[in-house]
């Protein structure tokens, strides 16, 4: 069944390229803005930086978790799986693995625009760097994804993603920037693990609370 | 007002007058222990119950939120209300004694300390679950989305808590909290607990007539 | 299959829209639910359906009590609603696969239905660019699909041509010969009277 939602949602975005071009072009324009913005001297960008990243990241899986809900608003096409017999939860289990991957993609598209505009060094363990990707994207989108539920037939929808999003995902921020930045620094991961566990923590905790109250928050 | 027509209600109002208006004295009266901080010294005794009482309502939102959920009555939703109301008063006066007592103390109004920290997050987190109120909709599902919200609050503030205190090592709690405690003296704990107990006082009065407030709502 | 409501309350905005409302049906019977805009129509079959919460009362379909936590009493449930209630990303054979599997049944022929419905020639086009009647079509296609034992349906005639009326009815003629059990909204009294074993006015 989670492979069905999954794979529903890839097939709609494969035709259209709807949610991962605008992740990306959304990306790349906040980019640029910091680059122009903090265009000061290269030790001190390089000092901000973990810390934008992730503020682009946080930005653009508003944006993707908008537009992956609206997919389930436009025509109603949620009530296909409402009145079926289907774990919700399991439907918000498939929310937050589409939501992933199409945040994801659109990293791996302006992370190396990122880096060539604030001329940032790569000197670092990529399979760290993707590690900590995963579990900071992952934790953004359990929140984002239940939020988003909750959101999903409110009005002023567009400005309570943000709203309730940003303070609630304020740990991610925090512990994300941390790992970026130490791994930047070429710190062992013995060094910063514990943010790696706060990441991990988030993504579980949200995960799980998601997947408990989904049904109760997608009803009418 | 019918509610204070109650004998029982206006018993409890009165004995809420009084506690606060010793408390003010008391505060006002008492010598600070750091001449040099004047009278906002004594702040302490205000903010630290006050912060104590924040939390401690909004976690009865996330145990009225958890209810609601389970028994689907009506009830726990008003109560949920009326302690997030309350709750966001008291926080809004954590956040306002905060920087009265950090000027003078640190010499900055502002400093990233872990408890303070927490407790603006929490705070904007639910601005925007007053926002979701007023916003989201049909009333009765709104009421199962501002349970959620007030459940997810709460659950992320451990993770906020651990996050912040360790981002900014330097900025741990209080340090000037050890001047107000002498193991000889036991007045501070004293006069702590007094103005917890009396800030409950108020806030139950101000929680029972809300709640009170928003049943006659749904009556009618 | 048996389909029953026991003191259903609902409201909106604060305002009562169903109060201790009970309805019985046997297996095999017809309902018409009649009334005027705002009477309830559509929320009382959401509510049967699962799309819609309830403030108070039970809804039992055969021996099972529906709840949000438990799926399964709604696979032997469809509600063809006003809305689309479909993907307009998807294409009419994607949209019936998607539906088909979240009730496990994907062992039915699409594409046979899709031709009884006649939708085969559309089959690959994207619903977003189907006509009214062309969505109607797709949706009575699903429920031919899903096969279920009781049926929801919300107006179902509503931009249908002549052509697809009779269809439609041919349809309900093969499901009232299989005994499913049937509630119909639609604002025809004369088409309810002729196409049903009772009608129910809500005010």
């Amino acid at each position: 069944m989670l492979i069905h939602f999954i794979l529903k949602d890839l097939k709609i975005e494969w035709r259209s390229k709807e949610i991962i071009t605008s992740m990306f072009l959304f990306g790349l324009s906040i980019t640029l803005i910091f680059a122009l913005a903090f265009q000061v001297a290269p030790m001190l960008i390089r000092t901000f930086a973990p810390g934008l990243l992730w503020v682009v990241i946080l930005f653009t899986s508003v944006l993707g978790l908008n537009r992956l809900f609206s997919l389930e608003r436009e025509e109603h096409a949620m009530w296909s799986w409402i009145s079926a017999p289907v774990d919700r939860g399991t439907v918000y289990i498939s929310k937050v693995i589409s939501a992933l991957f199409f945040v994801l993609m659109s990293e791996i598209l302006f992370i190396v625009p990122f880096f060539i505009f604030l001329n940032l060094p790569a000197n670092f363990s990529f399979f760290q760097f993707a590690l900590i990707l995963f579990l900071g994207t992952g934790a953004i989108v359990s929140v984002g994804c239940l939020i988003s539920g909750i959101t999903l037939q409110a009005g002023l929808r567009d400005v309570l993603i943000p709203i309730l999003l940003f303070p609630s995902a304020s740990p991610v921020a925090i512990a994300a920037t941390k790992c970026t930045e130490s791994l930047f620094d070429q710190k062992p991961m013995t060094e910063w693990n514990f943010w790696f566990l706060i990441l991990g923590s988030f993504f579980v905790i949200f995960g799980l609370f998601g997947y408990m109250v989904f049904n109760r928050i997608v009803e009418e | 007002m019918s509610f204070f027509n109650h004998r029982n209600n206006l018993i409890h109002a009165v004995i809420a007058a009084a506690l606060s208006a010793i408390n003010i004295y008391i505060v006002l009266s008492l010598e600070p222990p750091n001449l040099a901080q004047g009278i906002f010294g004594n702040i302490f005794y205000i903010h630290v119950p006050v912060a104590w009482t924040a939390f401690l309502l909004y976690l009865c939102v996330m145990i009225s939120g958890i209810l609601f959920l389970t028994k689907k009555d009506k009830v726990w939703d008003h109560r949920s209300l009326a302690f997030a109301e309350v709750g966001t008063i008291f926080m809004f006066l954590v956040l306002t004694t905060g920087p009265i007592w950090a000027k003078p103390a640190w010499g900055i109004f502002w400093p990233w300390e872990p408890r303070l920290t927490t407790s603006l997050i929490l705070f904007l987190i639910f601005l925007g679950y007053f926002m979701l109120r007023e916003f989201g909709g049909n009333p009765e599902q709104v009421s199962r989305y501002a349970a959620v919200v007030g459940i997810l609050a709460f659950l992320d503030v451990p993770l906020i808590f651990l996050s912040v205190k360790f981002w900014l090592p330097e900025m741990q709690s209080h340090p000037q909290v050890g001047q107000y405690f002498d193991s000889a003296n036991p007045l501070p704990t004293y006069l702590l607990i007094f103005s917890f107990l009396s800030l409950l006082v108020v806030s139950s009065l101000m929680i029972r007539l809300r709640t009170n407030i928003l049943s006659m709502k749904e009556a009618n | 299959m048996n389909l029953q409501v026991t003191n259903l309350s609902k409201s909106f905005y604060h305002s009562p829209v169903f109060q201790s409302f009970s309805l019985k049906m046997e297996s095999g019977e017809k309902i018409g639910l009649s009334g005027p805009n705002g009477s309830g129509k559509t929320t009382l079959l959401k509510m049967i359906s699962g799309i819609m919460s309830i403030d108070s009362g039970k809804i039992r379909i055969g021996e099972n009590d529906v709840n949000p936590d438990e799926p399964d009493p709604r696979k032997n449930l469809y509600y063809l609603g006003h809305s689309v209630g479909l993907y307009p990303g998807l294409t009419g054979y994607e949209n019936l696969t998607f539906i088909s599997g979240l009730y496990g049944k994907t062992s039915r022929n699409i594409s046979n239905i899709l031709i009884k419905v006649r939708l085969d020639s559309a089959d690959d086009k994207l619903v977003k660019f189907y006509s009214q009647g062309m969505l109607q079509r797709l949706k009575l296609a699903s429920a031919i699909v899903l096969d279920p034992d009781i049926l929801l349906l919300d107006e179902p005639l509503t931009g249908l041509d002549v052509d697809g009326i009779k269809l439609f009815e041919s349809v309900i003629v093969e499901w009232n010969e299989l005994r499913k059990t049937m509630i119909i909204v639609s604002h025809d009294s004369d088409w309810l009277r002729t196409n049903t074993d009772r009608i129910i006015e809500l005010k």
